[in-house]
């Protein structure tokens, strides 16, 4: 039956949703398509390996990489792209700089830990089972916080004093100079939230699947997919987008092969710019 | 030695002709095209698998511009209606797909490990790894004989106009969307073009010869050489393809031979940080 495996896909579409809903709240606060985002989930994932071994809990190890990552991300932005956004290049140099800082930050890893794919030392097992369909306990975590990160950005972001000044800074930068709200501070705690959100994907998915240090690069192509096709720079289109586009391939590898996951984003892409621009929310 | 440097000349120029697209596209018309190794590994495919089935040289290289030249049409036509950021990602994305199809695909490209051997369509004659090199550098040069006419052309100033500022360019009444889409099917079509012409140099094609890798070295390339300028791709690819990449690699130091590997992620931490300070610092590149 497809039922099962479109369960299943709703269960491991979390991390994408998750990295999707980071990804965009960068792009809405700065305009930069921060390609270095595959880096974001990289990162974590490798320091929740180094952790572990150094002979931490898992639980442990997940959280201070991931609170780790927000601190890198914020570092990252102040030293890469804060200069460049102050003196107003233009978005396509914003881009350009986050994917030379992506490939200084996966050979960084390519030479500290080789290319060779590692686990992530989780024990995975079966918790529970609906008919025929088996649900492991990460599933289970990935699909409840998933949810809890989807109706938490939501609250922060309409319900929050540093919500209202995101989508104010995001709005105009300069009458939030005038109106003395730091954009400087906003700034720090968007990527913060973003290296987390980033981290939290990454790990997910290195325990889903293995670890090595193309995991951010390769997830990046979907996350592309699922920001521009749910309408770039809104993070409610980029969660359902992510879904979406998780179930359409969950269906299509079902009856073809699983090797055809990344032609049908590129399809979904391709489609939705062509016959809706603004992605299907819209966004800008 | 003498060989080898005639290669690496070989190699860095395919790169130039590379850059001079990215010129085009980018320098002059602000769309940049990050799909680079797919267009290249289309050229290069088409030369590989129609060589195979025993059909001539160029018969490979004119499919590969025709299906370069399609989607580049099929890719850059919704895309070329928005903001350049959307034709990066997207085309960046294309990249990839690329390479995947190219290794899922076996029955076509043989999978992971490739086709080999490829056969120099001059192997015929004496010396021919010397005419191949010349072929090439004719080529180049004709290419960037033509963008600078290009850039002082009307058509060139429209894009110089669209890169500025593209509303102002629609309000007078001119076809920006038509323009951005010219320019990235021919900067697409010249790419496969580069593609064709470097597999025989390689003798064969794999699917990690066309790692993003490619399209970012050549965009490093021309921002180090100075992307609004012609010779600005000729003088990145020289330095870097040529001088860092090949001349690096020959030298007889023994802990640069010992760790290869580390050496060879460690040069591309280089790149990305000289990507970053040129970004940063001088933008207009070498050339200015």
């Amino acid at each position: 039956m497809l039922f099962e495996p479109l369960i299943q896909g709703l269960m491991v579409s979390g991390p994408l949703v998750i990295a999707a809903i980071g990804f965009t709240l960068i792009f809405k606060l700065d305009r930069v398509m921060n390609i270095a985002y595959a880096e974001f989930m990289t990162i974590p994932a490798y320091l929740t390996l180094v952790f572990t071994s150094a002979g931490f809990d898992f639980i442990i190890s997940f959280v201070l990489s991931i609170l780790a990552m927000g601190a890198i991300a914020i570092g990252l932005y102040w030293i890469f792209f804060d200069g460049l956004i102050k003196r107003g290049a233009s978005i396509i140099t914003l881009i350009i700089t986050s994917v030379g800082l992506s490939f200084v930050l996966r050979n960084i890893i390519n030479a500290i830990f080789t290319g060779a794919a590692r686990g992530i030392p989780f024990a995975s097992e079966t918790i529970f089972q609906i008919g025929e369909v088996s649900f492991t306990n990460l599933q289970v975590v990935s699909l409840i916080s998933t949810i809890l990160i989807m109706f938490g950005t939501h609250f922060l972001l309409k319900s929050t004093k540093i919500g209202r000044e995101i989508r104010a800074v995001a709005d105009s930068r300069s009458l939030c100079a005038i109106d003395g709200i730091s954009a400087g501070r906003v700034d720090s705690f968007v990527w913060f939230l973003s290296g987390v959100y980033g981290g939290f994907a990454g790990v997910l998915i290195a325990a889903f699947g293995s670890l090595s240090p193309n995991l951010g690069w390769n997830t990046i192509i979907f996350l592309i997919a699922v920001v521009i096709a749910g309408g770039l720079g809104n993070v409610y289109g980029a969660m359902i987008m992510g879904i979406i586009l998780i179930e359409v391939q969950t269906a299509i590898t079902y009856f073809l092969s699983t090797e055809y996951g990344f032609i049908v984003a590129f399809v979904v892409l391709i489609l939705t710019v062509a016959l809706r621009p603004k992605g299907l929310l819209g966004g800008r | 030695m003498f060989e080898y440097i005639i290669y690496a000349l070989s190699i860095a120029m395919i790169y130039a002709i590379m850059a001079l697209m990215v010129h085009l596209q980018f320098g002059l018309c602000g769309v940049l095209n990050f799909g680079i190794a797919g267009f290249c590994a289309i050229g290069a495919y088409s030369v590989a698998i129609l060589g195979k089935l025993g059909y001539p040289f160029f018969l490979g290289l004119l499919v590969g511009i025709i299906l370069c030249g399609i989607l580049g049409f099929l890719i850059g036509k919704p895309l070329s209606h928005l903001s350049p950021d959307y034709l990066f990602v997207v085309t960046l994305a294309f990249g990839e797909i690329v390479r995947e199809l190219t290794i899922s695909e076996e029955w076509l490209t043989g999978g992971i490990r490739g086709i080999y051997p490829i056969s120099n369509p001059l192997s015929f004659l004496p010396a021919y790894d010397i005419i191949y090199m010349i072929i090439l550098l004719a080529l180049l040069s004709a290419l960037v004989v033509y963008s600078m006419k290009l850039k002082t052309s009307p058509f060139g100033k429209l894009m110089i106009g669209i890169r500025d500022n593209p509303l102002i360019c629609e309000y007078i009444g001119k076809n920006v969307a038509r323009t951005r889409l010219t320019i990235f099917i021919l900067g697409s079509m010249i790419t496969g073009i580069a593609g064709s012409l470097y597999a025989p140099l390689m003798g064969m094609v794999n699917p990690s010869q066309f790692s993003p890798i490619i399209a970012f070295t050549t965009v490093i390339c021309l921002i180090v050489g100075g992307k609004e300028k012609a010779l600005g791709a000729v003088v990145g690819a020289l330095l870097l393809v040529f001088g860092v990449i090949y001349l690096f690699d020959f030298l007889p130091i023994p802990i640069i031979q010992y760790y290869k590997l580390v050496f060879s992620s460690l040069r591309y931490v280089i790149f990305g940080a000289i990507l970053i300070l040129f970004l940063r610092f001088r933008p207009k590149g070498l050339l200015g």
